[in-house]
């Protein structure tokens, strides 16, 4: 695919050139960048050194309405929710844009999700490679890279006096066709810059997990009574979950009355501890301990065995945002440790 | 000696003790200015322990939790949980003691005097890039910080946490054993909150629909409550369904608004819920506006007294207002 390059005056004329679309973008709300849907171009910004907000809603939104119902003399009324609108994000990080590739198969493999595809099928993501990775950063623990395009349709990395432009996907090509006059092709030059830019972000990255065979490791570790240690500091809040790109589990609920309501779905998270309550009271993961535990084979055992994939893209916001210091990279370098393997 | 030493002295000594089931303090983090809570249960596992202007926690916040460290239910009233806190941290246990929510003779208090802790938040956005371990000291009037290879001398009033500022009291109260340090009080004259007031109504309310909207409903706030400890939380029930699953705006104002009316008169300021929240949501300018609400009706302290009555629980035969009976 080609390779062009973006002058820095020139991105709000870019994003501008993105058409009608319901442009999703970094911007500062409540003095925090959060991605949100854009009305004015020039609140984006791209300096994203301390955000943050994950782009999973975008796709998967916390709270969504599944139908609506009403009664009426002429029976029930039941309304579905309409069509995704046509979404470009914009300034995701690589990171990020990979957790949908590891979610794909998640929403599609026993039944085709169609809340999730809707979205996942009317957005284009346009990247921003991390020219400054932070120290919550691992990303290529997981085969992942500051610049990586896996899952994204373009990727912007900064170089001197703008952005080197790499049209990943046709879709992409298609998103950006209206900015065409506003791009020039990459000189041989610009290409250089942009591999020194990737290089040089890359060595920032100073975290790292060693995750080989980790899947088979982990089964193998249930029964440690580290498991016991390590959880014990939890809180059981649902930061980890709710921040995670990849944590995907949903609880569905009906709100109204039984004349005018709605069925919807919301975010859940296995560390909260009515998570796998039974009806009876019972809970088979009572403590918060065996929460955690299934937390972390979940990532790196279940799920890539059942889905192919690493549940987990090294975005780090886990072990960031934790109020008490679990770290998933402390926690698997033990059980490799406690394992001998 | 320092504080670290002291501690480690105290706790090979009571990990030692038969009546003691197991010790919550802090130890070296994973990475960085990070320092984390730990349980100990055998005496060669205190030199784990260590005290820093890093030790922002409070410990007390695990003797309300449904389990307690590496002891299993059955375990649990076996005996002595021993607890180190700071002079904020050991105001909830007044609290909790005053409303019967623990038993003082189950526990054994660790206090020390602390001059201080860190804003986590303040201190990794001045030193972004710290992995390896970082050390950070207070000498005289700065935190000395020793972070990947270099040491940078940073004024206390700039990285400190903005409870520390107006600390009423860093003398923990009602302790079995003390490691001293310097002590120091301050007035707490909630500028903070006047200043809030003399904003106009909308203004206000714009920020509340900005800062509530932007809750996620990760709960951190209160798991992170040593006074949050119901076991069955309003928000956690389904039948009746008090507050809604749905993430919004009208139902995280009711969520933040149960959360902070339930703390009134039983804040203690640890300001816990405000550090964790990933949203940065000013969660303390609730919390005390309702403190000095109460402290101007009432004047009452949450925790300051420790033979104090809960708040909810005292009544005067000689009450002005009619109250709702």
């Amino acid at each position: 695919m080609e390779t062009l390059v973006l002058h820095k005056d020139k991105l709000k004329d870019f994003l501008k050139a993105l058409g009608d679309v319901r442009l999703v973008a970094p911007v500062t709300v409540a003095g925090k960048t959060q991605f949100c849907e854009v009305a004015d171009i020039d609140a984006v910004e791209l300096d994203l050194n301390n955000y943050t907000a994950t782009t999973k809603k975008v796709m998967f939104p916390q709270t969504e309405t599944m139908f609506a119902f009403r009664s009426t003399p002429d029976g029930v009324k039941v309304e579905e929710g309409g069509p995704a609108p046509k979404t470009v994000v914009f300034g995701i990080r690589p990171c990020d844009a990979r957790s949908f590739v590891t979610l794909d198969p998640l929403f599609t493999k026993d039944f085709n999700d169609p809340y999730y595809m809707k979205r996942r099928a009317a957005t284009v993501l346009i990247g921003h490679a991390c020219a400054e990775p932070t120290n919550r950063c691992f990303c290529p623990s997981v085969s992942g890279s500051p610049a990586g395009t896996e899952g994204l349709d373009v990727l912007l990395t900064d170089i001197d006096d703008g952005f080197h432009v790499q049209v990943v996907t046709d879709r992409g090509k298609e998103a950006i066709s209206g900015a065409k006059s506003l791009l020039t092709k990459a000189t041989e030059a610009h290409n250089k810059q942009k591999q020194a830019a990737d290089k040089a972000s890359a060595a920032k990255i100073k975290r790292s997990v060693n995750l080989k065979k980790m899947h088979e490791i982990l089964p193998k570790a249930f029964g440690l009574p580290e498991w016991k240690e390590t959880g014990s500091k939890c809180i059981g809040c649902g930061i980890c979950t709710y921040n995670c790109p990849t944590c995907h589990c949903f609880d569905i609920q009906d709100e109204g009355t039984p004349y005018q309501g709605r069925r919807l779905r919301t975010w859940d998270a296995c560390m909260f501890s009515e998570f796998t309550m039974h009806a009876s009271g019972e809970n088979p993961r009572h403590d918060r301990s065996e929460r955690l535990r299934n937390r972390m084979l979940h990532k790196f055992s279940y799920y890539p065995r059942n889905l192919g994939f690493i549940s987990c893209v090294g975005c780090g916001r886990c072990i960031e945002l934790c109020p008490v210091n679990e770290d998933l990279i402390q926690i698997l370098n033990t059980v490799r440790e406690v394992c001998n393997e | 000696m320092d504080a670290t030493k002291s501690l480690r002295a105290i706790a090979r000594e009571v990990l030692g003790r038969e009546d003691i089931a197991c010790l919550i303090g802090y130890e070296k983090g994973s990475y960085g200015f990070r320092a984390q809570p730990c349980v100990l249960t055998e005496p060669d596992q205190a030199d784990r322990l260590i005290f820093s202007p890093l030790c922002v926690h409070n410990l007390t916040n695990y003797l309300t939790l449904e389990q307690i460290g590496p002891l299993s239910k059955a375990d649990i009233g076996k005996g002595k949980i021993a607890v180190v806190v700071k002079g904020c941290d050991s105001r909830a246990i007044t609290v909790l003691c005053a409303e019967n929510g623990i038993k003082r003779e189950n526990l054994y208090v660790i206090g020390v005097h602390s001059p201080g802790v860190v804003d986590l938040k303040k201190i990794e956005r001045r030193f972004p890039n710290a992995v390896e371990p970082a050390e950070v000291s207070l000498e005289g009037d700065s935190f000395t910080i020793t972070c990947e290879g270099e040491t940078a001398s940073v004024p206390r009033s700039e990285l400190v946490n903005a409870k520390c500022l107006r600390c009423k009291n860093n003398v923990p109260q009602g302790c079995d054993v003390v490691v001293e340090g310097p002590e120091h009080s301050m007035e707490d004259d909630f500028a903070d909150i006047a200043a809030l007031e003399a904003k106009p109504l909308e203004e206000r309310a714009h920020m509340w629909q900005e800062q509530f909207s932007s809750c996620i409903r990760c709960y951190a706030c209160r798991n992170s409550c040593p006074l949050c400890y119901c076991s069955e939380c309003i928000l956690d029930k389904l039948r009746p369904q008090f507050v809604r699953r749905s993430v919004d705006f009208p139902e995280n104002l009711l969520f933040h608004s149960a959360r902070a009316f339930h703390l009134a008169g039983r804040c203690i300021e640890c300001g816990e819920c405000e550090r964790v929240c990933p949203q940065d949501i000013p969660l303390m300018v609730l919390n005390r506006k309702l403190a000095r609400d109460v402290k101007e009706l009432f004047g009452y302290e949450a925790g300051a007294d420790p033979e104090q009555k809960a708040l909810f629980v005292t009544f005067k035969p000689d009450d002005p207002n009619e109250g709702i009976l």
